[in-house]
């Protein structure tokens, strides 16, 4: 029964040839993801001493900020994953994260929202006027993945927290914060 | 109150705190990921850091003084006091200090310091002996200069060492 379906596949498939059109198939992928730190990237707390707690709020100069380019309308999640700051294994600083983002196209604290914990999930959305189409080309998908002719707007993300200096030796403590950024579907 | 003193020896000595900058980045296009750095100078309570020590170039026997401009001049001692962020500090030292010589000689060095919440001297101000209010920068960091002149008209030859002491504590 097999063998019999097969070969008739087989034979009608040139027939279908003959009266076929041709046709352009055009699957639209998202624009890349462009994550930038536009500060120093650097969270930098200065001079502390023992036993304070110190905070960099949202409107602090200090704060780092993130531009999140993407599509249009087209929603991302951001997870942040920070850790404590540490000069050697026995004496670390404990790190609380603040962060919050943008999403209405213009650098702008006030309009922030804050994450949810470490996570936040948004679409870059873009105010009016504000509308950046990509350049990458004109209609059909490229080697790079790129989308054609969508609109891309930019989000902004915010980083910024409270240390607990404890009763901790002197020296410069540093920790790294990783932003990760993905489309959601 | 927290004190901290600090002795300027005649002795080049460069801490030079440099700044932890690695940014990180990985994209693939439906995903982004990038790191930036946390960082905080940890001290206990306030402490002073010598950044340059005062250089006298060599001394010609024509020459009867030895001024070096804590405002302008390049020589001059540098340090940095560190604390926390806003507070106010008061600042004293001895404005004349003796320089010894092995012999048994001495010259009287007079001091001159120049003051800064910033890191540029050209606009700090020239600091009195007597107590003075002075208030941290958002770092915690406060810069002085160390200047001053000597006599050396009718000095020996030879070297002359001495120290200058200069005390900051929060008020």
């Amino acid at each position: 029964m097999k063998k019999t379906l097969i070969g008739f596949l087989f034979f009608i498939l040139p027939f279908s040839a003959i009266n076929a059109q041709m046709l352009a198939i055009n699957v639209e992928a998202p624009p890349e993801l462009t994550v930038t730190v536009t500060t120093d990237g650097v969270l930098d707390y200065g001079t502390v001493l023992q036993n304070n707690s110190y905070d960099i709020f949202l409107g602090d100069p200090k704060t780092e900020i993130i531009s999140i380019e993407g599509q249009k309308n087209k929603s991302v999640e951001v997870t942040i994953a920070a850790q404590d700051l540490m000069l050697d294994a026995s004496n670390t600083i404990s790190y609380t994260l603040g962060a919050s983002y943008a999403n209405q196209g213009e650098e702008n604290k006030n309009q922030a929202e804050p994450f949810n914990g470490n996570t936040a999930t948004f679409e870059v959305n873009g105010s009016q006027g504000s509308r950046n189409e990509n350049s990458n080309n004109q209609g059909n998908s490229n080697a790079t993945g790129s989308g054609g002719g969508q609109s891309t707007e930019t989000a902004y993300v915010y980083i910024y927290g409270n240390i607990d200096v404890g009763n901790v030796r002197a020296g410069t403590y540093t920790s790294q914060i990783t932003i990760s950024v993905s489309y959601t579907n | 109150m927290q004190k901290a003193t600090i002795i300027l020896l005649a002795v080049i000595a460069i801490n030079y705190l440099a700044p932890f900058t690695a940014i990180g980045q990985d994209q693939n296009g439906e995903s982004s990921r990038i790191s930036i750095n946390a960082s905080a100078q940890v001290v206990e309570s306030i402490e002073m850091v010598t950044v340059q020590d005062m250089d006298f170039s060599p001394v010609q026997s024509s020459q009867q003084t030895i001024t070096i401009d804590p405002l302008s001049d390049s020589n001059t001692g540098k340090m940095i006091a560190l604390g926390n962020a806003e507070s106010q500090i008061r600042v004293s030292f001895v404005r004349e200090r003796t320089l010894t010589h092995t012999s048994g000689s001495t010259l009287t060095f007079t001091y001159e310091i120049a003051g800064n919440d910033e890191d540029d001297q050209s606009s700090a101000e020239i600091l009195q002996t007597d107590n003075r209010d002075l208030t941290l920068n958002s770092n915690g960091e406060y810069y002085f200069w160390i200047g001053g002149q000597v006599n050396v008209e009718n000095a020996r030859p030879g070297n002359y060492n001495g120290n200058f002491t200069i005390e900051v504590e929060y008020i």
